[in-house]
């Protein structure tokens, strides 16, 4: 009975201290190795890490909002809709056009922030609305069709295509999630964010002005799943109206197994970056393996009930508000 | 008067820790029996090792001149002892009588079958006991919280006389969430069973506690320190000998007491909000002010409007002088105005964030640097106060959840005392659930605070609180201010007519 609880207790510690998601990145590269150590190579893993620049967009901002204590269902149809949009400025209005895309990022961010606050609807509702709302708006846009980008943009076009044998798109999403991963831990802006999750009244009685914290995490979030976008439309040259809609359960997958409590408040950018490492290995092993693309779905909807039910402190009752 | 329970030489550890060291005592028939010490002196352990809920390591109980030693709660039960929790053990959405008979049908199973007609019958009985005029068939949950106590108490009491044996009460704190007009019901209550029940009491309030019992044990350390009867010690005295120090100052610490100065800080003009409505008063710099009143007097809503965590209706506020008109929060903490809700744990702390996080959170500019967070200064203005407040951590980093009620509150008031400009502290209830010793040195900061010219607008918890620590006491009712005090020390007004104007 002791020897069970003082191993439970070591695990918390690593657990608390986020080092779990590093054991787990490292045994399962171990394991891939020896199945099939031909498959990891410096040029594979580059072009792994590469093709995980999206997710790693993605999981950042649904990050955000998972720390803030909510949860964001729109996030990654929101993406589909703003490569939608972003393919579309740039055929018609070029380069200059991404002002717009910005501007309608954080008209989106805003919208769900004030309406989640004002009428105080849960996050899961509200999103959930957006998650139609997004879905329904890129079809419109994109005449149900897949919208070929004529000029790709010049801007992702080293990023994507470079001859580097370094993966420079997943560099700089990195950089950029990095950077307001630091923000999150050293300024009271990010610990604002990080209480918010923890105890909104709390917070609040504190003299903090939680609307604002909140609105900020709306938008920042979809700062991120617009930069998404862009590596998609750098990506893959196209835009249709699902394009990303795949990524919502991996993105949230690579939040949780990061070590980001889903009940928030714990957690960060760093633990997420390790958690979308894991998923993308994940992905090149299932493929490994032999797993079809239509059954990982399954294998990453397995992973989040896995790593919430390991993970999930049940002395806090309110899982998502 | 015979002796109901004797206990005699019961010691228990958990750990090391010695919650009880060879402690004896005795509860007559037909008695009050108070029992007080601070937090960790060993009386909740007392209690629950009297309804059987923990096992003493040695020692043991003579009920009826026999030997006995409970090995559960069911051993309690059925010796006559059963206890009412500081949390409620009603279920919310069952009827009244059947949570007061849960367990103790009785008669009312006959093949089986439950009778609830019968139920309600038995139950009845034991509401008509405690005073209470329920309908026995009331869905729990729609009841008031000090209803539920009550039923509580009506429970226990069924509970114990299930057993056939004289029946033994043991309230574990059933005050700390009562208003004054709740208190004196179950005061009333206490005093109508006690022909028949032997009731053992325990409250952080001592005058409550000299005022029902018939005979107080104090507790220190894990020991019985003295007996004493309530007629023959003063509140000051008890503190005394539950602390162990020889007290040089009194609980309140009305040694300390300031004259306030002549300026007005604050000035409420015809306020309205929810649940109070044209409310008008002022406050010296340097001027306790409580605020008295039950539940629904509105109070708690006026400190709210003030701090900007419920909008007004209408009405002028002054802040030294200047009009202020309160968006939110954290515009009156840039107006140099702090707030200690009532529900520490919920409101006042997030217990999952550290004693260096919850300390700076309202005023993190003090230990950044270029807006970043500073760990050298973090460390110097954390420890700064953990050393001012007497706040007992380990670190700043120990995360407050671990920190006794009386660190965590002393966390909360650090919070809003590194704030230099601070001019008025809002206090809704602070030293709820304390036990003491921190309540004096609550009280003890605050009077400090008072001498340097911050002006405390404070709810007290308890009447004795309300009147002893102001310079002025306003009662409220019905969201009205209904009378003004003034207070000083050996000029104190007199409780009956504070409660007077409350009810």
């Amino acid at each position: 009975m002791k020897a069970k609880i003082k191993s439970s207790r070591s695990f918390s510690t690593i657990q608390e201290r986020g080092f779990a998601p590093v054991i787990v990145l490292a045994v399962l590269f171990v394991i891939l190795y020896a199945i099939s150590p031909d498959s990891i190579t410096p040029k594979s893993m580059s072009a792994m890490l590469d093709q995980a620049a999206v997710l790693l967009l993605l999981a950042a901002g649904q990050c955000l909002i998972i720390l803030m204590g909510r949860i964001d269902l729109a996030n990654a149809a929101m993406c589909s809709a703003f490569t939608v949009v972003t393919a579309v400025c740039l055929n018609k209005w070029g380069m200059k056009s991404l002002v717009l895309t910005v501007i309608v990022a954080v008209v989106v961010g805003a919208l769900q922030a004030v309406l989640h606050s004002f009428f105080q609807v849960p996050s899961f509702v509200i999103t959930l609305g957006f998650f139609g709302i997004a879905g329904g708006t890129a079809l419109v846009i994109s005449e149900a069709s897949t919208v070929l980008v004529e000029e790709k943009m010049r801007f992702t076009k080293p990023l994507f295509f470079a001859t580097s044998p370094l993966p420079i798109a997943f560099i700089a999403a990195l950089a950029i999630v990095g950077l307001v991963g630091i923000a999150i831990v050293k300024t009271p802006w990010g610990r604002a964010l990080r209480a918010v999750g923890l105890n909104q009244r709390a917070t609040t009685y504190s003299g903090i002005n939680t609307f604002l914290v909140v609105t900020s995490g709306f938008i920042l979030s979809n700062l991120f799943i617009l930069l998404g976008a862009y590596g998609n439309v750098g990506q893959l040259g196209t835009a249709s109206a699902r394009i990303a809609d795949s990524y919502l359960l991996p993105g949230i997958a690579a939040v949780v197994v990061g070590g980001t409590s889903i009940a928030g408040g714990i957690g960060g950018l760093g633990r997420t970056i390790w958690g979308v490492m894991i998923i993308a290995l994940l992905r090149i092993g299932l493929d490994i393996i032999h797993v079809p693309q239509n059954v990982q779905p399954v294998v990453y909807g397995l992973v989040i009930i896995v790593a919430i039910a390991i993970t999930v402190d049940r002395k806090r009752v309110t899982v998502v508000a | 008067m015979g002796i109901r329970v004797k206990v005699e030489d019961v010691s228990m550890s958990f750990g090391v820790v010695h919650a009880l060291k060879g402690v004896s005592i005795e509860i007559n028939d037909g008695e009050v029996v108070g029992l007080v010490g601070e937090n960790g002196a060993g009386k909740s352990t007392l209690l629950k090792v009297l309804s059987g809920t923990n096992q003493p390591d040695s020692g043991h109980f003579i009920l009826n001149g026999k030997k006995e030693k409970f090995a559960s709660v069911a051993d309690a039960t059925r010796a006559g002892i059963s206890m009412v929790y500081q949390e409620q053990s009603l279920l919310p959405n069952i009827s009244v009588a059947e949570n007061i008979l849960l367990g103790i049908e009785g008669e009312a199973i006959k093949l089986g079958t439950y009778s609830p007609r019968k139920v309600r019958k038995v139950a009845a009985e034991y509401l008509r006991r405690v005073n209470l005029d329920v309908d026995p068939r009331t869905r729990t949950e729609d009841l008031s919280f000090g209803t539920r106590q009550m039923i509580e108490v009506a429970k226990a009491l069924a509970v114990a006389e299930f057993s056939g044996k004289p029946p033994v009460v043991l309230l574990d704190e059933p005050t700390s969430v009562l208003e004054r007009k709740e208190i004196k019901v179950l005061f009333d209550v206490v005093r109508s069973i006690k022909k028949e029940t032997s009731v053992v009491f325990i409250s952080h309030r001592l005058e409550e506690v000299l005022e029902i019992s018939d005979r107080v044990y104090v507790m220190r350390d894990g020991e019985v320190v003295s007996e004493v009867k309530p007629n023959q010690v003063s509140v000051d005295e008890l503190f005394a000998l539950m602390v162990g120090r020889d007290l040089t100052q009194s609980y309140f610490r009305e040694e300390l007491t300031n004259v306030p100065e002549s300026s007005n800080r604050l000035e409420v003009k015809n306020l309205s909000g929810d649940g109070f409505k044209d409310v008008s008063f002022e406050m010296k710099k340097g001027e306790i002010v409580s605020f008295l009143g039950l539940q629904d007097s509105g109070r708690e809503n006026l400190a709210r409007v003030i701090f900007g965590a419920l909008p007004g209706k209408s009405g002028k506020i002054l802040l030294d002088g200047e009009r202020y008109k309160v968006k939110n929060t954290t515009h009156a903490v840039k107006c140099g105005i702090g707030y200690i809700p009532s529900e520490r744990k919920t409101d006042g702390v997030v217990l999952a964030m550290s004693v260096a996080e919850n300390l700076t959170m309202s005023h993190p500019d003090e230990v950044t640097t270029l807006r970043l967070f500073n760990k050298g200064k973090m460390n110097r203005v954390v420890l700064s106060w953990i050393d001012r407040l007497g706040i007992k951590t380990p670190g700043g980093d120990t995360p407050i959840r671990s920190l006794s009620g009386g660190n965590q509150q002393k966390v909360v008031l650090a919070k809003w005392l590194m704030d230099e400009n601070l001019r008025l502290l809002i206090l809704d209830t602070p030293t709820r659930g304390l036990d003491v010793g921190a309540k004096t040195e609550i009280y003890a900061i605050l009077r400090d605070l008072a001498a340097k010219g911050i002006s405390i607008l404070f709810l007290a918890d308890a009447l004795e609180e309300g009147i002893f620590m102001s310079h002025r006491v306003f009662t409220m009712k019905d969201g009205k201010i209904s009378a003004e005090f003034p207070s000083a020390p050996g000029a104190r007004p007199e409780r009956t007519d504070v409660v007077e104007r409350m009810l």
